[in-house]
């Protein structure tokens, strides 16, 4: 075991004696640029911080059978919104042109949308049912942790252009919250106990990791030797669902289409980001 | 429109014939290892180079000329190889004064590989100094090359703060030495790696080598001019001095068509060799070669002397160096067109001072000029100081020399001397005698009021009657004017 030790240490300190003697040619690089054996010694590898905001874009496909229409379950057909996102960065360079770029990223969630539809209304002196115009308002919230590769392109000394896979893993459930809004004068929420023209629910929904490609277009301005500005313009597009399918029964104009099923599918999550790094 | 046409195609036809006919070939000194940075001193007397042939490390060695042809190269003797790595030389014109790199050299480094300075004494490389923080960094400091008049000092360093890769710096001789060393600027410099600074005899041609991209591929040579203290937009030096391999180190050989260069391209030896470029396509301007010996005036023995050659338009030193200590030899590269002063000493001895003219048709010629030290006792030496026409005042080019009298006299205190004022043979022998005096006399005055003491110095005027040269020519007559100083005590 001893004669082990003695052997792995001298192996360590021939390899770290290799590492640092320099030749009057040409220099050696620093030690964590010369383990990366696949990428050109000439070329140094760069850290940098991104933040920016992303721009969410929600849609869903949404079905009924029959159809019922103005329904208030619409407000989940599509949703958009803005949130921040932060950046840690490491690029490796390939050659003059060509670099691997790693992102790992906190991106905060935060899409909404709005809907005027019609639901059912109970008038509880005659036990009429009237339409009663309600304004329903959905709102997610939350984060993702996002780690992309990408092939990065210097198309000139300032535009670069990178592409590669990205990979999205949900923090925790998405929140949602949902107001409504009665906007019918006759009409109430809890008529019969508290009445009131608006309520409003919280709940949660589990979230699918999910995959896709992440696209951006960066331009860089040097600040300094060592430090170079770089706004940039990003599309995160993802192939899988943000979350599985849902199918229900949709009772909202129960009195004219009486219990509707209902179905949320194939929902997604795309996302445009603006943002600045800073290259070092 | 035809004669044009035909204008054209001659004109292309000349420069894909004169491009063709750069002949380029491996030197007959290679190894099979990295052979790399020659350096030719003394017009071609030695070449100095970096290589890695006798295992793994880089070390200085020297091939000499010897009846015609080169000998074996040999590790080059003293202290220069004494680090664990040591190469990247560049010699003053003369072969006395060398820089290097060197890695964990013993004298001690500041940084992960530095720059060194060394003297050769007795045959040996010695006297190894760091050449300090102004020009060595924390990082890899490497490829010193000086210029001709040793004034420019261009290095290689990838020192944070550059443009990326290696960055090409420069630093200037100041009275303090080297001044604090300066990136070459984003005309030289890139986000690449640039080396392997080269620059020409005649101070100007530049040359150096970088893996941006455009070239032939892995470093190309790159041809600038520095002058202005600018660098010109570099340009590619082409086919076939570049290759797709690694192409280093351009060196033109000063009023000559060679050029040596270095190259990892197949065909040679293996690794980097230095190749032969034939004629050379980048050729510095021509210069005026200038070489003699130190002797004893007494004895002839060979001397050991300290020369610095100034120009006596800027006033500014363009070559300091030192005559060999076994052969008394010197070698200088002075440009056309100057008028120089030439000045030796040595301990012991009265210093020596001549005026020295490069017509600008004397560029491209060899010229020899011996130099004669006297031993104090009883030595003597002509002073270059220079008079209005027809009058004793002193013109302001005399005073580098007249302070050299005056530090001479302060360093050997015991001593006195005469001062002797002589004329040409234009004018009555009368007013000559009187001029002669009254010129000896100025040289006395401002000797006394740099504190030195009245009654160590006589004074002698004798017109026309001494002349050096009988002759009636306007060269024998600027000889003859003149003032001597000979040491009487």
């Amino acid at each position: 075991m001893k004669n082990v030790l003695l052997f792995v240490s001298l192996m360590i300190f021939a390899s770290v004696h290799i590492f640092t003697q320099e030749d009057v040619l040409r220099p050696k690089k620093p030690q964590h640029i010369q383990q990366d054996v696949n990428l050109d010694a000439n070329y140094k590898i760069r850290y940098g911080i991104e933040v920016g905001i992303n721009y969410n874009l929600y849609s869903s496909d949404q079905r009924w059978l029959p159809i019922v229409d103005q329904s208030l379950l619409n407000v989940y057909g599509k949703a958009e919104g803005i949130s921040p996102y932060f950046v840690a960065m490491l690029d490796f360079p390939i050659n003059s042109k060509f670099g691997i770029q790693t992102r790992l990223s906190y991106e905060g969630r935060g899409f909404s949308n709005e809907y005027d539809g019609i639901a059912d209304c109970y008038i509880a002196d005659d036990f009429q049912i009237v339409d009663a115009e309600v304004r329903i308002n959905s709102k997610f919230s939350g984060a993702d942790i996002g780690f992309s590769a990408l092939l990065r392109y210097n198309v000139t000394d300032e535009i670069e252009i990178a592409l590669g896979p990205m990979l999205l893993i949900p923090s925790a459930d998405y929140e949602i919250e949902e107001t409504q809004t009665v906007l019918s004068e006759e009409c109430f929420f809890n008529y019969d106990t508290d009445p009131t023209k608006q309520i409003s629910s919280t709940s949660k929904i589990g979230i699918n990791t999910r995959f896709g490609i992440d696209l951006g277009f960066s331009y860089n301005i040097p600040l300094s030797d060592a430090v170079t500005l770089a706004p940039s313009l990003r599309l995160n597009y993802m192939f899988n669902k943000l979350f599985d399918d849902m199918a229900g029964i949709d009772v909202t104009r129960e009195s004219l289409y009486g219990s509707a099923f209902y179905e949320l599918v194939d929902a997604k999550l795309n996302v445009l980001k603006f943002g600045f790094a800073l290259w070092f | 429109m035809k004669l044009i046409l035909n204008s054209l195609l001659l004109l292309c036809l000349f420069s894909i014939v004169a491009s063709s006919q750069v002949t380029v070939s491996p030197v007959e000194f290679n190894s099979s290892k990295d052979d790399f940075n020659s350096n030719i001193t003394q017009n071609g007397k030695s070449i100095y180079f970096t290589s890695n042939r006798n295992g793994g490390s880089q070390r200085v060695f020297i091939v000499e000329e010897r009846n015609g042809s080169l000998n074996s190269p040999k590790e080059a003797s003293g202290a220069i190889n004494d680090g664990k790595e040591s190469g990247a030389v560049a010699l003053t014109s003369d072969g006395q004064f060398m820089l290097f790199a060197a890695f964990e050299h013993e004298v001690g480094g500041i940084g992960r590989l530095d720059i060194y300075s060394a003297e050769k004494i007795n045959g040996k490389w010695t006297n190894v100094k760091n050449l300090g923080p102004n020009i060595n960094s924390s990082g890899w400091d490497s490829q010193p090359m000086i210029s001709n008049d040793g004034n420019i000092l261009l290095f290689s360093s990838d020192r944070d703060g550059g443009y990326g890769g290696t960055d090409i710096y420069i630093s200037f001789r100041t009275a303090d030495g080297w001044s604090k060393a300066e990136n070459a600027g984003k005309n030289i410099n890139s986000e690449y790696d640039e080396m392997t600074p080269v620059i020409g005899v005649d101070n100007s041609n530049f040359t150096f080598a970088s893996n941006r991209p455009g070239g032939y591929g892995e470093f190309d040579i790159y041809i600038s001019k520095y002058k202005f203290n600018r660098f010109d937009k570099p340009v590619n030096a082409g086919e076939p001095i570049n290759s797709s391999a690694d192409d280093f180190y351009y060196y033109s050989m000063p009023n000559s068509d060679i050029a040596y260069f270095s190259s990892s391209r197949p065909g040679g030896q293996g690794g980097l060799d230095i190749y032969k470029a034939v004629p050379n396509p980048y050729e510095s301007d021509a210069v005026l070669l200038l070489s003699g010996v130190v002797k004893d005036a007494k004895n002839g023995s060979l001397l050991d002397a300290n020369i610095i050659i100034t120009d006596l338009e800027s006033g500014k030193k363009v070559a300091d160096l030192r005559s060999d200590d076994n052969t008394g030899e010197y070698f200088v590269i002075l440009q056309q067109g100057r008028t120089y002063s030439i000045t030796a000493d040595k301990e012991d001895y009265v210093f020596f001072s001549s005026r020295y003219e490069v017509p600008a048709g004397d560029a491209g010629s060899t010229q020899t000029k011996n130099i004669e030290l006297s031993p104090i006792s009883g030595g003597n030496t002509r002073l270059l100081v220079f008079f209005d026409f027809d009058k004793a005042t002193l013109k302001k080019e005399s005073v580098p020399e007249l302070d050299r009298v005056a530090s001479f006299l302060k360093k050997y205190k015991n001593v006195k001397i005469l001062l002797e004022g002589h004329t040409d043979d234009v004018g009555a022998p009368d007013y000559n005698q009187k001029l002669s005096e009254s010129r000896a006399n100025s040289v006395k005055e401002y000797l006394v009021n740099k504190d030195i003491a009245s009654n160590r110095i006589n004074t002698a005027g004798f017109g026309l009657s001494k002349p050096l040269v009988n002759e009636k020519t306007d060269a024998a007559r600027a000889t003859n004017r003149r003032v001597e100083m000979k040491i009487i005590e």
